[in-house]
């Protein structure tokens, strides 16, 4: 590079060279990568100082939002309550929070898949939106195990919103319970193939839907997606253990 | 380019709408807390991730125009992702990996612009960093030098005179640069 200290490269970018310092430096320019990089960085940390130091007051009143939904939706890791609970609170603006609870009924022998798998939808608070109270009151049918009642109402969430990986998992289950075992295993499978965090309570029960047609091989597959260490994995070692 | 209707998204975070910021959380939220969690991190560790992002949208937003021409969600998490990589990386969690596996999924455009958005954030972030270890008198400078003001003005509110300014403006970029160049970046 030429003899070129920063200082120097500075006041160029910064229009403070008489005319003759600045023809030889664009000169040297030319033919200089490493006096043109180093322009460029200055030029690039030039303009990012001008664009973050000041003040930004739609920064702070964003990080102010932020800061109450990390609160929200974010406080606590996932509960899984051990009986039916309906919880509203008054808070205006707020989620469905669902949780799964499963209880095993009967360790006895036999048919105990059947009586394995009761799933909760517990609601925190309430909330407004259309979609979400339509979820509300199926949770009602479906903690009273009334599935075939519950279905209508899921199918609706559904169609208010197709990504709804809430409605999408409940709905699978509520299939499964009514006898639409090919209808479950499409919705759980998306849910599975999903993102969200019921993936592996969907995986789970995809095993549950085969474990209770004594298809072992395909419900220990299932099992087998369920790393350790998520919400559903020491369930999931149960069913494994009952399956050996 | 073609912008996408999920363009909204940001808007809402650039203009503070919190029923659409809610909207954001009620729907993304869940996804990268259950990513974060079954990998090494808490629920708190998601928290500030998907914070952080958020802010680093916003940014890149505000201040270089940004517009999606994909959906927001893989955007999104593709954010998230990257920076919770980063985090892992600098809490000694090495090497990760599978982590960023299923970026092909989710096309070209999408990991272009999450992509850019991490890596302009990140320069950002060092260069405020460094900007951090200088001396409060070079703080000072730079940041009523950089304001757009005109540097007579300045230099008389500083009280010092012009050419002071000048030299001691340009000193204290170059060890403002210096430092950067040392992080390698």
């Amino acid at each position: 590079m030429a003899a070129y200290d920063k200082e120097f490269i500075i006041r160029y970018a910064d229009n403070e060279l008489s005319e003759e310092e600045r023809r030889q430096f664009e000169a040297d320019l030319l033919t200089d990568a490493s006096l043109a990089a180093e322009l460029s960085l200055y030029l690039e940390v030039r303009r990012v100082l001008e664009q973050r130091l000041p003040p930004d007051a739609g920064a702070d009143a964003l990080r102010s939002t932020l800061s109450d939904l990390n609160k929200e939706y974010f406080a606590s890791p996932v509960r899984r309550p051990s009986r039916v609970r309906w919880i509203a609170y008054s808070a205006a603006a707020a989620c469905i929070v669902v949780v799964v609870g499963i209880y095993l009924v009967s360790s006895g022998n036999g048919d105990f898949i059947d009586r394995l798998g009761r799933t909760e939808m517990v609601s925190t608070e309430s909330r407004g939106a259309n979609a979400d109270s339509v979820l509300q009151q199926a949770a009602v049918f479906f903690n009273n195990q009334q599935f075939d009642k519950a279905l209508p109402l899921l199918d609706k969430a559904v169609a208010a919103d197709s990504s709804s990986q809430l409605a999408l998992f409940y709905r699978g289950i509520a299939e499964w319970h009514t006898g639409s075992v090919g209808l479950a295993r499409k919705d759980l499978t998306n849910v599975y193939n999903g993102e969200s965090l019921l993936r592996y309570e969907a995986a789970f029960y995809l095993s549950l839907t085969y474990a209770g047609e004594k298809n072992r091989a395909a419900a220990m597959e299932w099992l087998d997606k369920i790393p350790a260490g998520t919400p559903v994995s020491s369930r999931a070692n149960e069913l494994r253990d009952k399956l050996k | 380019m073609l912008v996408h209707a999920d363009q909204r998204y940001i808007t809402a975070l650039l203009e503070n709408d919190q029923q659409l910021i809610g909207d954001i959380y009620r729907r993304f939220a869940p996804t990268i807390r259950s990513h974060i969690m079954n990998h090494r991190g808490t629920a708190d560790d998601a928290a500030d991730i998907f914070q952080e992002s958020l802010i680093d949208i916003y940014n890149q937003a505000r201040h270089n125009g940004l517009q999606l021409s994909c959906p927001f969600e893989p955007f999104l998490l593709l954010v998230c992702k990257r920076k919770w990589l980063n985090e892992l990386k600098k809490r000694g969690h090495s090497p990760v990996t599978k982590l960023l596996d299923d970026l092909s999924e989710w096309g070209e455009d999408t990991f272009a612009v999450a992509e850019g958005v991490a890596r302009e954030e990140d320069k950002a972030r060092v260069f405020l960093e460094q900007f951090k270890r200088l001396s409060e008198k070079c703080r000072e400078i730079l940041r009523l030098s950089l304001s757009g003001d005109p540097q007579e003005k300045i230099a008389g509110q500083l009280g010092v005179t012009y050419g002071y300014l000048r030299k001691k403006k340009s000193e204290c970029m170059a060890t403002l640069l210096s430092y950067i160049q040392a992080q390698k970046i």
